[in-house]
């Protein structure tokens, strides 16, 4: 049969070879190499310089941004960087890998009281302050705190970081939490001594800033989750707890007298994953309904085990580690304890690069080991989660 | 014309009947079990299939040439070989109903072509299906792959693609080259540079 009966069979497509993958065409080459995860991309940079230049060119990352294929990240900011190196975990990979520097400030810093958040498939880090560290790398005592206003955000498709709006009042250890896309702030301190009440909210897709009315009196040291579609706030007033509860639908702050046993919620030992708030408390690994508003409600779950380290008697109980849920997981990353030791009679500090992970929604809580942290252990300082 | 059989592989006694070749877009469709329209392709080594229409649209290149009226004969598709298009077939028919078109699908739909489409999550038994689909050497992993990217399926191209990006991910450096037959152009400097780079990859 002639080809011209069927005009839909012209022209014929004669398959061009390229020469990302021999025997493929260029074009379908890029498909299957932009479905691989970041994590795989540092042993197939090594494989040709055309397969690096491939995996750091825009037409890559264009198409991984057009397909969506971000890939899942847990974001890890440790204290022992001076030089404010993030690095990220690839679930899929299971490795870790440093994220480029973040790139304003100068390299005698270090960062602290900021709050990180993830939303529209970036990583932003909010506020906090920069210490300057002395010669021998310890924070300079004779230089004031000074809050910062600065917005960073990580792209994980260029793989790159960039400077967004800043926010409108410079502040650190406040609260922050995305609901409805969109990134809200409240409370935290600048250099006045009784806090801020002032609270904001950040449009990520149009990088604009807005003021929100502030709460009922300021708080410092804050905490907070997104919850029910709601911005949860707790933090201290002339040294008292307060709970606040702002409402994005009617823009209105509602104070809550019980602070029932949200208080015993803290930064680094809660995790909110699919719908249940998770929290590390002294008695174990606890798990929370909030619509059942009952304390009694806290069901209890396997603790993660201690760590034991080689040639040490005791089991030892991490403090200070990350915790947050990625992909109905969640993950306790690095942290440290105190050691004794018995011969010298000192007590030590160690530092866990550990990488730990349990489904908590299973009958029996099973906490397994990933691959512990590249190059980077003790106190996280910051820690976010990021899905595709 | 119309046939009790419907399934891929028993093509052939249905399309070599001589009145498929010399059949004017005018004439009615050919039509399936359960008298639905079924469509004949060709293979560059003239193996003939039949498949139903619901399933051939699932590839874009298929859906334009019925669309411009040429599924009335065998439609010849010269550079794809009977093995291969006798797996895409059973795949397509596989995911009769896949969501993965079923926007596209809506615009035909108004013509009345697909009054009992109805779009459906495709089964652990499917799924079960694709793994083995794929689960080739090289060089038949690589034909599905030009199959998909000709047809223009964008099942079919998840599914291989899936496959091909899987086969490397835990592989050495070493091993990614020889089974891609990509020539390491580094100088030893550079790649031992690039490696120590990327330290954190061989751990």
């Amino acid at each position: 049969m002639p080809a011209g009966r069927w005009p839909g069979a012209q022209p014929i497509r004669e398959f061009a070879a390229g020469d990302l993958i021999p025997g493929l065409p260029d074009d379908l080459a890029l498909i299957c190499l932009a479905r691989i995860s970041y994590g795989y991309h540092g042993i197939l940079e090594c494989v040709s310089r055309r397969w690096r230049d491939t995996f750091r060119s825009k037409e890559y990352s264009f198409l991984k941004c057009k397909e969506g294929w971000c890939g899942n990240w847990l974001f890890v900011l440790t204290e022992q960087q001076p030089d404010l190196q993030w690095n990220a975990y690839d679930p899929d990979a299971n490795k870790w890998h440093p994220l480029p520097m973040m790139p304003m400030i100068n390299c005698e810093s270090i960062h602290r009281g900021f709050s990180c958040v993830t939303l529209c498939k970036k990583l932003l880090v909010l506020g906090g302050y920069y210490l300057s560290l002395t010669k021998e790398g310890s924070p300079d005592p004779y230089k004031p705190t000074v809050a910062t206003d600065d917005v960073m955000c990580f792209d994980p498709f260029e793989k790159k970081w960039s400077r967004v709006r800043g926010m409108r009042t410079p502040r650190y250890d406040f609260a922050c939490a995305v609901i409805c896309g969109k990134v809200f702030v409240a409370g935290g301190s600048d250099s006045s001594v009784q806090g801020l009440a002032m609270a904001e909210v950040y449009d990520v897709l149009e990088d604009k800033w807005e003021d929100l009315p502030p709460m009922p009196v300021p708080l410092v040291c804050c905490f907070s989750i997104s919850y029910d579609g709601r911005f949860h706030v707790i933090g201290r007033n002339a040294n008292q707890l307060r709970y606040f509860i702002f409402d994005p639908s009617d823009r209105s702050w509602k104070a809550v007298a019980d602070l029932w046993q949200l208080y015993r919620l803290a930064r680094n030992t809660t995790a909110v994953l699919g719908g249940r708030i998770y929290a590390i408390l002294e008695e174990g690994l606890k798990m929370l309904k909030m619509s059942d508003a009952e304390p009694s409600n806290w069901s209890t779950l396997d603790a993660p085990p201690f760590v034991e380290l080689p040639g040490h008697s005791r089991k030892l109980q991490p403090s200070e580690y990350g915790f947050i849920g990625l992909e109905g997981k969640l993950y306790l990353v690095g942290g440290k304890a105190v050691k004794y030791d018995s011969v010298a009679h000192v007590f030590n500090i160690v530092k866990f690069n550990c990488t730990r992970y349990c489904d908590p929604t299973g009958l029996r809580v099973e906490w397994r080991e990933a691959r512990p942290m590249f190059r980077s252990c003790g106190t996280i300082i910051g820690c976010a989660s990021l899905e595709e | 014309m119309s046939s009790g059989d419907s399934g891929p592989s028993s093509s052939k006694q249905l399309v070599q009947q001589p009145a498929a070749a010399g059949r004017s877009p005018n004439q009615p469709p050919l039509l399936g079990a359960g008298g639905r329209k079924v469509i004949v392709l060709k293979s560059g080594d003239e193996e003939e299939f039949e498949v139903d229409l619901l399933d051939a649209m699932q590839s874009r290149t298929l859906r334009r040439a019925i669309e411009d009226g040429c599924g009335d004969g065998p439609m010849p598709l010269p550079n794809l070989t009977g093995p291969v298009l006798a797996k895409v077939v059973e795949l397509f028919r596989r995911h009769r109903g896949d969501p993965r078109w079923a926007d596209e699908l809506q615009e035909t739909e108004k013509e009345g072509m697909f009054k009992d489409y109805a779009p459906q999550k495709p089964t652990a038994e499917v799924k079960g299906f694709d793994r083995e689909f794929v689960s080739v050497d090289r060089d038949a992993l690589f034909d599905l792959l030009r199959a998909a990217n000709f047809l223009e399926a964008p099942g079919l191209l998840d599914v291989t693609c899936d496959a091909a990006a899987d086969a490397v991910m835990n592989m050495t450096v070493e091993e990614v080259r020889e089974y891609f037959g990509l020539v390491n152009d580094y100088t030893p400097e550079e790649e031992a540079a690039l490696r120590k780079q990327h330290e954190w990859a061989f751990q």
